[in-house]
């Protein structure tokens, strides 16, 4: 899907570090909406949302990453269906923006990212959001 | 034309017939002169010959007549329908189901029916010349022999199953709706507004209902795969083994009958397996040669209930204790204490079964383990009972529909949460008085029987509210096969929730079922009580 020359990204950033997510994974980017908190959840689950008639858990990825918690006035990014039941808590949402005309590199010690666009003067580390999944499960019960 | 919505009703009518098809073969080894089934197993072939030369499969349609042909040979005898003749008409209806596969895929040419239909030519042996090549054409597949016709069905059309998920879905959203449309009501009390509000309800239930229905299956849609893995088992391991179903036209929810397909294999191989002895061993104990299995299907209100019984060798509690405790499962103190009902869930526990015990045959890295947990995002159960020297009784309890559930609602701490009423045995308030100790745990006794009272909040890792009043709220309800007390802050009403999945990561987080809307839109949380703990 990255690959695609067409593909355009969400930038947004959590504990000071931009991140993108491709448009093609996103539903709506909302608002926080009053969470109800969930049973058995670990920490960074800080709740679900009634997200028009489906429940959907919050994730706080600054806590996830122990970077701290999220910033007021976070957004919501609320991920399509067909991928996962997942909304995700982040700082601040920047812009859409196209990548490839930025370089692309393995990302190294990134626990959020495979890879890194650079551009010279910033860095926006790609989600690597079935990994992000993967070790939500694996780590679900404790 | 666009052919493409013919190639799925094709499809789907094939594998229907060729569903039939192993359980009629089955049967007539059993008894080879019953005409009824050669019958019937004529007019499968027939029927698979006609379709697939209509729609221009010539290799399906070849084959099927070939097997059509040999059918014809055994109803005009003198040829005996034997286990050979079984084999080889099971080999030729699992080629058949390879090549509609192949059709689904929109694979063409991948396999060769020459050698099949030369051994179908030249059963019971000897030589026969190699058929003419070439493909039944549609006209001979419907002038062929004059065949008995079925009775004209039902009317019935075939529904994409996709479209009855997502009925059952819309339902399921009307139903959180009408409770929010009763919320506003009974703030506006408005009398006509009552009134339509009833009707609706009444509407409603009707509607839940008949989409109810509508998922409904015969549990023979999935029961006659089985007899042929209970033949499988038995050619392998050299026993013999007849499996008798009953109950085949109770119908289940599709989904449910879904889930419950692999975990019912399972145990039907492990009875076959595990349980039935081999001829001699059994002839020495003094019971006839041939083993049996008996699938039983029946309902109970709004269970369904699949019962797998073998007369078998049984299973001694002892000796899965003591192996559990080899193990490490279980420690020594805890065997000691074991109830017989504990001992025999002992194999379901993960890493019961050893790779000295799996076989070939039921070694599929599947256990019994994996048989419960498909059995409880379900809401269903597995009952264990045996007799050593007598044989085992596997019992799946699974409601018979879905999607929405009979729940009670209580607060928890900031939360609220519902419980399907099916998981509930009672409810009560205790006195506080009647609360003991015993050792760390608190008890109380019921009927008897001491019974451990833990708190759900605690469970549910929310803080408690204050104790307050005389009296605790309890929900008593079996956790790991032993009753215990649930102590709650307080039970609200019972309701029906259209229960969602948690979906993706959150699926697998133990002791939720999944989610629901309350009328005033509140999210509540319905709890997988036998899988709290």
């Amino acid at each position: 899907m990255s690959e695609q020359k067409a593909s355009r990204f969400l930038l947004f950033t959590i504990t000071g570090s931009t991140y993108a997510i491709d448009l093609h994974q996103l539903a709506e980017v909302v608002e926080l909406p009053p969470l109800s908190p969930i049973p058995r959840a670990p920490a960074h689950f800080v709740g679900a949302m009634n997200s028009h008639g489906t429940i959907k858990p919050v994730l706080d990825l600054s806590l996830m990453v122990k970077r701290g918690s999220y910033s007021p006035g976070g957004k919501v990014l609320v991920l399509e269906d067909r991928l996962a039941n997942l909304a995700i808590l982040v700082d601040g949402v920047l812009s859409i923006a196209s990548v490839e005309a930025m370089e692309r590199e393995p990302a190294s010690d990134d626990e959020l990212s495979d890879w890194i666009f650079t551009d010279g003067t910033q860095t926006i580390g790609l989600l690597a959001l079935d990994r992000l999944l993967q070790r939500l499960e694996a780590t679900i019960n404790g | 034309m666009d052919m493409s919505h013919y190639r799925e009703l094709f499809i789907s009518e094939a594998r229907e017939h060729l569903r039939v098809i192993a359980g009629h073969i089955l049967a007539l080894e059993n008894c080879p002169e019953d005409r009824g089934t050669l019958d019937a197993l004529f007019r499968v072939a027939h029927s698979i010959k006609g379709m697939a030369a209509s729609m221009g499969y010539g290799e399906i349609s070849e084959l099927a007549h070939r097997l059509e042909d040999l059918m014809d040979r055994f109803r005009k005898g003198p040829l005996v329908f034997d286990s050979r003749a079984a084999d080889l008409f099971l080999e030729g209806a699992d080629l058949l189901q390879a090549m509609i596969d192949d059709v689904d895929r929109k694979v063409t040419g991948s396999r060769s029916i020459e050698d099949m239909i030369r051994r179908i030519v030249a059963f019971p042996g000897g030589h026969a010349p190699l058929p003419a090549t070439g493909t039944a054409s549609p006209a001979s597949a419907v002038q062929n022999n004059a065949i008995p016709l079925e009775t004209a069905p039902p009317q019935t059309i075939r529904v994409k199953t996709d479209l009855l998920d997502s009925l059952i879905n819309i339902t399921g959203e009307l139903v959180t709706n009408k409770s929010r449309i009763f919320a506003v009501s009974s703030r506006l009390s408005h009398p006509g507004l009552d009134n339509a509000c009833l009707e609706l309800s009444r509407l409603l239930r009707g509607l839940q209902d008949q989409v109810m229905k509508a998922r409904l299956v015969p549990f023979s849609q999935i029961g006659d795969g089985f007899s042929r893995a209970v033949r499988d088992v038995a050619k392998r391991t050299g026993k013999e083994i007849a499996l008798e179903v009953t109950g085949s036209d109770v119908e289940l929810d599709r989904g449910i009958l879904e889930q419950v397909t692999d975990p019912l294999l399972h145990i039907l191989r492990n009875a076959a397996d595990h349980g039935i002895e081999l001829p001699g061993e059994r002839r020495a104990a003094g019971k006839p040669p041939k083993g049996s299995i008996n699938l039983t299907v029946r309902r109970e209100k709004d269970q369904v209930i699949i019962m797998v019984e073998d007369d078998g060798k049984g299973m001694d509690p002892a000796r899965l204790v003591s192996s559990a405790v080899e193990r490490g499962l279980i420690t020594g103190k805890d065997a000691d204490r074991i109830s017989r009902h504990d001992a025999l869930m002992l194999i379901c526990l993960p890493g019961f079964s050893t790779a000295g015990e799996v076989t070939e045959v039921s070694g599929r890295g599947v256990g019994m383990d994996a048989v419960q947990s498909a059995l409880h995002p379900l809401g269903g159960r597995l009952l264990i009972d045996t007799e050593q020297g007598k044989g085992s009784k596997f019992s799946l309890l699974v409601p018979a529909g879905i999607a929405i559930m009979h729940t009670l609602v209580m607060d928890c701490g900031p939360m609220q949460v519902a419980v399907p009423v099916a998981a509930i045995i009672q409810t009560r308030q205790l006195e506080r008085e009647l609360i003991l100790k015993q050792g760390k745990m608190r008890v109380f006794v019921l009927e008897g029987e001491t019974i451990p009272l833990l708190s759900l909040n605690r469970i549910l890792r929310i803080p408690s509210g204050p104790a307050t009043g005389g009296e605790i709220s309890l929900l008593i309800c079996e956790i790991r096969g032993k009753r215990v007390g649930l102590v709650v802050d307080r039970f609200l009403s019972q309701h029906e929730l259209y229960i969602k999945p948690l979906g993706r990561p959150l699926a697998k987080l133990k002791g939720l079922l999944g989610t629901a809307i309350l009328g005033d839109g509140e999210i509540i949380y319905v709890l997988d009580v036998p899988n709290l703990l």
